[in-house]
């Protein structure tokens, strides 16, 4: 079954750090060495033994208004019609400005391959019917995927339960951020503890800059042929 | 495990203590969330470290490595100070209304109990436990106060025996923080109300001590107490930490046990079979069928040659010499060159066993060393390790290659008991072989030499019944499922289970446990996959849990004395009227022929008085009771008994091995404790060789708290010495090497009003592999367990300090 408007629900409550989503990632998609499209952060606060420990699983959250698609020169970097942040490679040029403007950073630039990598929610995957395979792996099953309105809701439900256990700050991100994130989570804590972002919205700056290279597109794929080109050249060099 | 995996669903409160079970047993957490989200249970972590159980748990209390049972017996304290046990189940289903022998005491002074003795033997105190029985009368019925008020009743000797494990005297001992010690004791016992469900979760920082299995006693003492045994969602669950760990002790890997844990003949007591059985059977009780398992399993043995006439071949069975041969035991011998050869099978001692580089120096007084792993593992390699000069190293080494567990075929046992047939999922590599292919060739090659040649006891081994080819000439599994099933040895055929069993020769079987796992060749219950579609988890038509297929031992327990469920959401088994015998979602733990009345006044079947035992007058070796001893190696005396140290029954193996006096505590003044981490697997041999989850645990580290890294001015990421007694006494090094992580996770801990830092590592890594490093059991102790000898891995004394 094809979910139309589909998301995931990562409930950081329920993570435990097991690495079984960042492994199973690495192995279907081939990852390189110390390249990740999803991993595991883990943040400390507070004194011992009041101290916490959270878990963040992060990776590309697929935002609406994404700043990787609107600072991408080529559009290699875009939306595809499910609304999901997509990659060609066949036109990056390997500017970095997605790595550099990701809120996120779950945009790593593999110099060993030439391109970029981040996270697809496993499209392919999703367009035959099936889940993505971090959540089929999940062994606490704090992945959670379906409809964006059923993952709300069930995130709601989350969060209302976290609050009656205790956890005040309890929260689901990712329902208004850069115009709605595709992969929304639960918080047992205020975001900073996981170490998102303070800015959730595009800045105006951005925005107008998207105006401006836009007609300029065909410049820039000029432009982005060269610095394919000059990238290659410096690959070799690099790979020597 | 008593209860299993997903009945952990209908648990009220867990207490995780001893282990860490969202990084060791991921899949544990699924259940616990999913009684967190439908029940609202409650979720306690006990350990020193803010583990990744910690982390997501409701309550964490924090205490001292090696101090569980102080941390227990304040638990059992305060249930008896606030009256939160379970008063029916109390009276009824356990033997606190026995009276014991009047003799009896406890010295709180020196933390002995009565009848202590020297033994010279095993350089440490024992017990003569005559005092310790229970009283009974003139046809040897044990009496009982049924008021529960006698002051020699198991109920009042366990009030007096804790009394002095106060919140104020428990906090202490462990460093714990009081209020954190009252909010958990208050949650657990909580569920001593009838109906609801505690559970007991640990792993080795329970049994890995020097008063490792007092340590679970304690906890089986608080199941008891809560009435929380037999029931859904209760228990004492021992997560284990391998796919077949569970199988291997069912299958006796340990050296004092026969499979399905009986007892190993002693030469002394046991000279005749006769001797064993009159002995080792009790007058009352399921072990009064030993006769049946253990004839069984010699006719399993020796086939056809065991008969009535020669003791069915019992004088062929090799008899224990009275001394300890366990693992470290084991060593000592072979560092004294008693020891010529060894067969280390899917095992990596270099890195695993206590004082690991000890131990690899000891291996040099081998002369053959046979080693069968998938990779070529630190034991095997001992000769290149840190220190070594293989000049001068004579000890001839063959690896076999062995099989992974997808790469063959066989049954697992889990935790819960469940003994679950695997496929093969691809044929091993090259010339790599199933465990059960080698072993095969192997004995088929030795008994052909002994008939040829013959030796020193010849028909120990050739009249062992070895047939296991099949057809093609390779070896047959089936044929070995037959052996652990059982079969009547008239016609071959299958015994259903062992209720069929037979103390006459006319049947065999491997191990009676597992009898009716494999009962029929088309459909074995252990290959069965029937998910259940409703109901409380218990999922009987997947696979087959021993003894027959109960998912819940001691099951009966689970309802009233009228046999009417405490829990009515979760009924386990129930007495039924109208059929006049036990029924239920789970099959009853007693036998099905029983009245009502019989099943009431014994629920715990295995035992001969029929209820579980607060107190167990002669099954370990150390005490009735659970007394709080530090560990081997402490920084501060024993605070409730002035007298006492470490367990007084606890061998010592070596002299001048631990940390005993207040210089040597100067020199090593930090507690330092090891665990595992879920990127690696026991000693690394199949982790540290695969690439990706050496990319997410490249390298062993210390975690030190950022007191003790200001101290010592370390940063994160630093290079740092750990050292501990073991090293300097016979090692090469002066310490090893690993690098300083600076946590929140630990802190420095109050012990008796002074500071003490705890620090602890990981123990993954050798020298061999894709990721090396430092070999963190070259720290531990060569100390271990009064009962079991296992050794003291979790709690021991070291120095850290940068390295230069």
């Amino acid at each position: 079954m094809v979910i139309a408007d589909h998301a995931m629900l990562v409930d950081q409550s329920l993570c435990i750090n097991c690495d079984a989503c960042t492994l199973v990632c690495k192995q279907i998609y081939s990852l390189t060495e110390d390249i990740y499209r999803t991993q595991i952060d883990t943040y400390e606060h507070g004194a011992y033994p009041d101290s916490i420990e959270v878990f963040n699983k992060k990776a590309c959250m697929h935002c609406t208004e994404a700043l990787c698609v609107i600072s991408c020169p080529t559009g290699a970097m875009h939306k595809n019609e499910d609304g999901l942040t997509v990659y060609d490679e066949r036109i990056c040029i390997s500017c970095n400005y997605c790595v550099a403007n990701c809120p996120y950073g779950v945009i790593t630039f593999d110099r060993t391959k030439g391109i970029m990598e981040k996270c697809t929610l496993c499209d392919k995957r999703v367009e035959n019917g099936l889940e993505p395979f971090c959540y089929s792996v999940c062994s606490p099953q704090a992945i959670k995927y379906g409809s964006r309105p059923a993952m709300i809701a069930a995130g709601n439900q989350r969060v209302q339960l976290l609050k009656s256990q205790g956890y005040e700050e309890a929260n689901l991100y990712g329902v208004d951020e850069f115009g709605g994130l595709r992969v929304l989570l639960v918080l047992q804590y205020t975001p900073d503890k996981y170490n998102l972002p303070a800015e959730t919205e595009v800045p105006m700056g951005k925005r107008v800059l998207k105006y401006l290279i836009s007609p300029l597109g065909g410049i820039a794929a000029v432009a982005g042929i060269g610095a394919l080109i000059y990238n290659y050249a410096s690959n070799k060099k690099g790979s020597v | 495990m008593t209860n299993h995996w997903t009945d952990y669903q209908h648990s009220d409160v867990f207490m995780n203590i001893g282990g860490n079970t969202a990084e060791n047993h991921p899949i544990s957490m699924k259940w616990i969330e999913k009684a967190r989200e439908t029940k609202g249970a409650k979720l306690i972590a006990v350990d020193p470290r803010i583990s990744r159980t910690a982390a997501v748990a409701d309550v964490y209390v924090s205490i001292r490595p090696g101090t569980n049972i102080a941390y227990l017996g304040g638990l059992i304290n305060y249930i008896f100070e606030n009256e939160r046990y379970h008063q029916e189940y109390v009276a009824n289903y356990t033997n606190a209304s026995y009276l014991i022998n009047e003799n009896f005491s406890f010295d709180e002074t020196t933390g002995l109990f009565n009848g202590a003795e020297d033994d010279p033997v095993r350089n440490a105190t024992k017990y003569n436990t005559e005092s310790w029985q229970y009283q009974r009368d003139a046809d040897g019925n044990a009496l009982k106060d049924p008021a529960m008020e006698d002051p020699n009743c198991v109920l009042q000797l366990m009030k007096n025996h804790y009394r002095m494990y106060t919140i104020d005297n428990v906090s202490k001992i462990t460093g714990a923080d009081p209020a954190a010690l009252t909010e958990s004791y208050d949650l657990f016992s909580s569920t001593g109300e009838p109906g609801k469900a505690g559970n007991l979760l640990y792993a080795m920082g329970i049994t890995q001590f020097t008063h490792g299995a007092q340590n679970v006693r304690s906890c089986a003492i608080v199941q008891l107490l809560l009435g929380n045994m037999g029931i859904a969602g209760g228990g004492v669950n021992a997560q284990r930490g391998q796919s077949n760990v569970q199988g291997s002790t069912d299958m006796a890997i340990l050296y004092h046990i026969l499979p399905g844990y009986m007892g190993t003949p002693q030469q002394a007591a046991h000279p005749t079979l006769e001797d064993y059985l009159v002995k080792e059977t009790p007058a009352a009780g399921w072990w009064t069928n030993k006769p049946k398992y253990l004839v069984s399993l010699l006719k399993a043995f020796y086939g056809d040659e065991a008969t009535a006439a020669n003791e069915f071949g019992y004088q062929w069975m090799p008899k224990l010499d009275g001394l300890d041969h366990s693992h470290i035991a084991q060593y000592k011998d072979m560092g004294e060159g008693k020891v010529e050869g060894m067969f280390c099978w899917a095992d990596n001692p270099a890195v695993s066993g206590p004082s690991a580089a000890n131990k690899r120096n000891y291996q040099k007084n081998l002369k053959w060393l046979v080693s069968v792993d998938v990779f070529e593992n630190e034991t095997a390699s001992f000769w290149h390790g840190p220190g070594m000069n293989p000049a001068e190293i004579d000890t001839e080494v063959f690896i076999l290659p062995g099989a992974i567990g997808y790469e063959k075929e066989g049954s697992k046992a889990n935790s819960g008991r469940w003994i679950q047939w695997g496929w093969q999922a691809q044929k091993p590599p090259g010339d790599s072989k199933s465990d059960l292919w080698i072993v095969n060739e192997l004995f088929k090659r030795i008994q052909s030499i002994y008939s040829a040649e013959g030796g020193v006891v010849p028909d120990a081994i050739t009249k062992m019944f070895w047939d296991y080819d099949g057809p093609d000439g390779e070896v047959d599994i089936v044929k070995v499922c037959k052996d652990i099933n059982g079969y009547r040895t008239t016609d071959g055929s299958l015994v259903t289970n062992f209720v069929g069993l037979q103390a006459d020769g006319s049947t065999a079987c491997g191990n009676w446990l597992y009898s009716g796992y494999y009962n029929n060749y088309e459909k074995p219950a252990t290959k069965s996959r029937v998910k259940e579609k409703e109901g409380l988890g218990f999922n009987l038509g997947w696979s087959f849990a021993w003894p027959l297929n109960r998912r819940i031992v001691y099951n009966r327990a689970s309802a009233d004395l009228e046999g009417k469920p405490w829990n009515p959401d979760a009924p386990v088994v129930w007495w039924d009227e109208a059929q006049q015998k036990w029924v239920g979602n789970d099959i009853p733990d007693i036998p099905g022929s029983w009245t009502l009345e019989q099943s009431t006044e014994n629920p715990f079947i295995m035992l001969p008085e029929g209820v579980g035992r607060l107190y167990s007058h002669s099954a370990l070796k150390d005490g009735p009771l659970p007394a709080h001893y530090e560990p081997a190696e402490s920084l501060v005396p024993n605070l409730l008994y002035p007298q006492a140290t470490y367990n007084p029954v606890s061998q010592r193996f070596y002299a001048d091995h631990t940390v005993e006096t207040a210089e040597e505590r100067e020199r090593y003044p930090y507690i330092i404790t090891t665990y595992r981490i879920v990127e690696h697997f026991q000693t690394g041999i199949v982790t540290r060789n695969l690439p990706w989850l050496n990319e997410l645990m490249p390298e062993l580290f210390i975690e030190i708290s950022e007191e003790l890294a200001d101290e010592i001015g370390v940063n994160n990421g630093d290079k740092v010495i750990i050292e501990s007694k073991r090293l300097f006494k016979d090692g090469d090094q002066s310490g090893i090497e690993a690098k300083a992580c600076i946590t929140k996770r630990f802190k420095p801990m109050v012990i008796d009003g002074e500071a003490r830092h705890v620090v602890g590592m990981p123990w993954h890594w050798g020298f061999k592999g894709m990721s090396t490093g430092s070999v963190t059991n070259d720290l531990t102790a060569s100390v271990g367990d009064a009962n079991t000898t296992i050794p003291e891995y979790k709690a021991f004394l070291c120095n850290v300090r940068r390295a230069v």
